[in-house]
């Protein structure tokens, strides 16, 4: 969700007139998407404390894993937004809608459509991505399966138990993306 | 301190050296044996077998369901257990391999069902036969459409490549990791990782749009 906000908000920036602006905005997404999730990962774990700000784990974690999806989500939605026909926008505008009225009355429902399905697949990502939260010693399904190797020495039902529940959260998220596909389907069809 | 750590970092500048070889050695490596591969499945995924489809399917939904750092670590320690005795480095390879080879297989599916099934038809009434369908009217067409993600899967998988780190291969994040120890500086020794990781992945990232906007061009070209 915090992924959703931070990825709309950098959308915005970034194709906002203002150059400098966009360019800041740009060379986040840039950085995030050219760099792996466990550099990024081990940047604010190790790298944080260093400028003396002490978070726990788990707000280190999800703060990284927040702004890695934002920049992903970003892309999502400026090509969802680029998507939409100009004359939409310049309607907008002749109808003397505001920057924000125009975002969201006119521009975010119509990109929605576009968007929603890079979206969920993005979320998938998401989940698996978070296995990565583990190495930083976060109570997590990996680190479960982990525990149970080193504990009680049975790597096999561990990971294996784990890597069940990962499966059932994907057949989840891949069950509900193909109906809202079904329904986008239908809706246009109609 | 800021200058010493840095003196210090410079000087073990080699290990991170060492590090990018094996990330691209193993990346390289798992990439060109999985593109093989993938093209394989993708192939027989979008032919007749049905056995043969099925199978491939649930294969690839299991790989692409679970996260990479769970496939190795069941690579790493379970398979000791049946007996096989990997070292990290060929694990690595494995695992990074089978990975690359699922996404690339969809890849695949995903280009040759995008080929108009008439492009098809008219070759089989040609009579070219099956291998000689494939090589020259359905690949060529389908490449337009598989070629952009393709490239974009490869900055993916070598991304992916830092998950290695976990099991002992020393590429650039396990030397971050090591360096960090020495020299707690996070910021720097990571944000150094990070431009590493980012010559690599950048041109790739670039190359994966500009064939995207050349080969739709093409497409309406037409």
């Amino acid at each position: 969700m915090g992924a959703l906000l931070v990825g709309t908000v950098a959308c915005a920036i970034r194709l906002s007139q203002s150059r400098i602006v966009s360019c800041i905005a740009g060379v986040y997404i840039e950085s995030i998407r050219s760099t792996p999730l466990l550099a990024q990962l081990y940047f604010f774990y190790f790298g944080l404390p260093s400028l003396g700000i002490m978070f726990s784990e788990e707000v280190t974690g999800i703060f990284a894993l927040t702004l890695n999806s934002g920049a992903y989500m970003a892309e999502i939605i400026r090509a969802g937004i680029q998507s939409i026909p100009h004359g939409q926008i310049e309607a907008g505008i002749a109808s003397g809608l505001n920057y924000f009225q125009r975002m969201r009355y006119i521009i975010l429902p119509q990109a929605l459509g576009v968007t929603i399905l890079p979206l969920l697949g993005q979320s998938i990502v998401l989940v698996k991505d978070s296995s990565l939260l583990s190495l930083i010693s976060i109570m997590e399904l990996t680190r479960a399966g982990q525990m149970l190797t080193s504990e009680r020495f049975m790597p096999a039902e561990g990971f294996l138990t784990t890597a069940a529940f990962y499966l059932i959260i994907y057949y989840i998220l891949k069950g509900f993306s193909s109906w809202v596909q079904k329904r986008l389907i239908f809706r246009e069809a109609y | 301190m800021w200058g010493f750590y840095f003196n210090e970092l410079m000087r073990s500048l080699p290990i991170f050296l060492k590090g990018l070889w094996m990330t691209v050695s193993v990346s390289g490596l798992s990439l060109i044996a999985g593109t093989i591969i993938g093209f394989f499945w993708g192939i027989i995924r979008s032919g007749k077998g049905r056995i043969l489809r099925r199978l491939i399917g649930a294969w690839v939904d299991l790989i692409r369901g679970t996260p990479f750092l769970v496939q190795i670590f069941v690579i790493f320690f379970i398979f000791p257990e049946a007996g096989i005795q990997l070292e990290a480095f060929p694990a690595a390879v494995i695992a990074l391999t089978n990975l690359a080879a699922c996404f690339i297989c969809e890849i695949v599916v995903g280009g040759i069902q995008a080929v108009p099934s008439g492009q098809r038809e008219a070759a089989t009434a040609s009579g070219l036969s099956a291998y000689h369908r494939l090589r020259y009217v359905t690949l060529p067409q389908a490449m337009r459409t598989i070629l952009p993600p393709l490239v974009g899967q490869y900055v993916l998988i070598i991304k992916d490549s830092s998950i290695v780190s976990v099991i002992g291969v020393i590429d650039v994040t396990r030397a971050g990791w090591l360096t960090v120890q020495r020299i707690p500086e996070g910021i720097m020794v990571f944000g150094l990782v990070g431009i590493l990781y980012f010559i690599i992945c950048y041109p790739l990232i670039h190359l994966s749009s500009n064939l995207e906007k050349r080969m739709t061009v093409v497409a309406t070209r037409l």
